[in-house]
């Protein structure tokens, strides 16, 4: 699979590392599926276009403009338009890092960014507010004055 | 029973090299990534804040755009690019890495400069107080001729090209990874072609980097892994390649 559509030039176009000079693919490498084997082990050697890019994406080594334009996938287009609401904003993101969790297509860096979203949730829309626990509290307040109110009738009638 | 620990990795073991600058160096290019945890919001709109801090230096912005079409599915990715005047540097922003890169390096001061500038700008855009990997990659290259390589490169990396083991040979490569003391690295070598005079050349790519860096410390991991690479570079030369280079202009 080919990256289509155009990436303008950033810089340094004319540098043509090793990724880019590889242009025979398929009869000298082992393929599995449309991939050669060397291209999963070795994420840096991005020459054959893959429609899973091995080096943007998380991968272990460092980008250079003229390799970022060999692609790398975004669910962008599948956002909401940004909300003001912080915790709509954060919450719509952390969906769509989800997202690409369960599709196993997440990087190290969509996992700290879903952290750090996670935790700021907990903060900004927690599942028991200060309110609830407040509430429970009276609560309880009450069912001790209850209950020392029955041990005080029992009491009084020797029901003890 | 238990198993024993395995040993701790042994570090990449190059001779030191003391820091040198040099009238001519053979970089091709020099890239520094910070990769940063995903914020989508980057790639939706132009990132004013960013763009203000470094309009000065980078006042070239490019929206570069890609497509990827795969079955059932269309991915759309965007990345900030922006240039300085003269189009040797260039400042890219993306939904998770920034980086700086230039095709015309003079010096490590001045990358490094240019550096504390464009991460300064990205302080207040990235939402973290964290790089999740730091990378400084540089790509030299020498030129090529069977019967002269293992003057320009090492003769420990290049002796059966250089003695016609392999014959003419048409592709020639070979990637190393391993541990460092301050975080990894991946080597790259081989032959190349000059893509604006055609002729072949020696390429030496060097990408070394660390994850996990918190932002106050990444200046000074980055000086660290240049000098790694600088003293890996200068054990991937020849005898040649340092002539040509020259002294060093750098006083003790």
């Amino acid at each position: 699979m080919q990256a289509v559509g155009s990436f303008s030039d950033i810089t340094a176009a004319n540098v043509h590392t090793f990724e880019e000079r590889r242009g025979r693919r398929g009869r000298e490498e082992t393929v599995v599926g449309e991939r050669p084997v060397s291209a999963f082990q070795q994420s840096v050697f991005v020459s054959y276009r893959l429609s899973v890019p091995s080096i943007n994406r998380g991968g272990a080594s460092t980008a250079t403009a003229a390799e970022l334009r060999e692609a790398f996938p975004s669910e962008l287009e599948q956002l909401a338009p940004e909300a003001d609401d912080p915790v709509i904003r954060a919450r719509d993101a952390r969906v769509a890092l989800l997202a690409r969790k369960y599709e196993s297509i997440s990087t190290t860096e969509d996992d700290a960014r879903l952290q750090i979203l996670t935790q700021r949730l907990r903060r900004l829309s927690p599942r028991v507010t200060r309110e609830d626990l407040n509430s429970l509290s009276t609560m309880v307040g009450q069912l001790e004055e209850t209950s020392a109110d029955l041990d005080e009738i029992r009491g009084k009638f020797g029901l003890r | 029973m238990m198993d024993a620990p395995a040993p701790p990795a042994k570090p990449l073991n190059v001779p030191r090299a003391d820091a040198a600058r040099f009238s001519k160096n053979l970089i091709r290019l020099a890239v520094c990534e910070l990769r940063f945890p995903t914020l989508f919001e980057l790639e939706a709109e132009r990132p004013l804040e960013f763009n203000k801090a470094v309009r000065k230096e980078y006042p070239l912005h490019d929206l570069v755009k890609n497509v990827n079409v795969n079955p059932g599915s269309l991915a759309q990715s965007n990345a900030h690019s922006f240039r300085s005047k003269k189009g040797g540097w260039t400042v890219t922003l993306r939904a998770a890495a920034l980086s700086l890169e230039t095709s015309s390096y003079d010096s490590f001061a001045q990358f490094e400069k240019r550096l504390g500038f464009v991460l300064k700008a990205a302080e207040g855009t990235i939402d973290s107080d964290f790089f999740t990997r730091v990378g400084l990659r540089y790509i030299n290259a020498v030129p090529f001729a069977p019967s002269e390589v293992k003057q320009w490169v090492n003769p420990a990396l290049v002796s059966p090209l250089g003695e016609g083991t392999f014959g003419d040979v048409e592709e020639h490569w070979q990637r190393v990874r391993g541990p460092t003391t301050v975080g990894g690295y991946c080597f790259q070598h081989g032959l190349g072609t000059d893509p604006q005079a055609g002729r072949r050349e020696y390429i030496l790519d060097f990408d070394f980097y660390r994850e996990d860096v918190t932002i106050p410390e990444t200046l000074s991991i980055v000086r660290q892994l240049h000098d790694q690479e600088y003293a890996m570079f200068a054990w991937s030369l020849g005898d040649k390649a340092k002539e040509h280079l020259g002294p060093s202009t750098l006083k003790k």
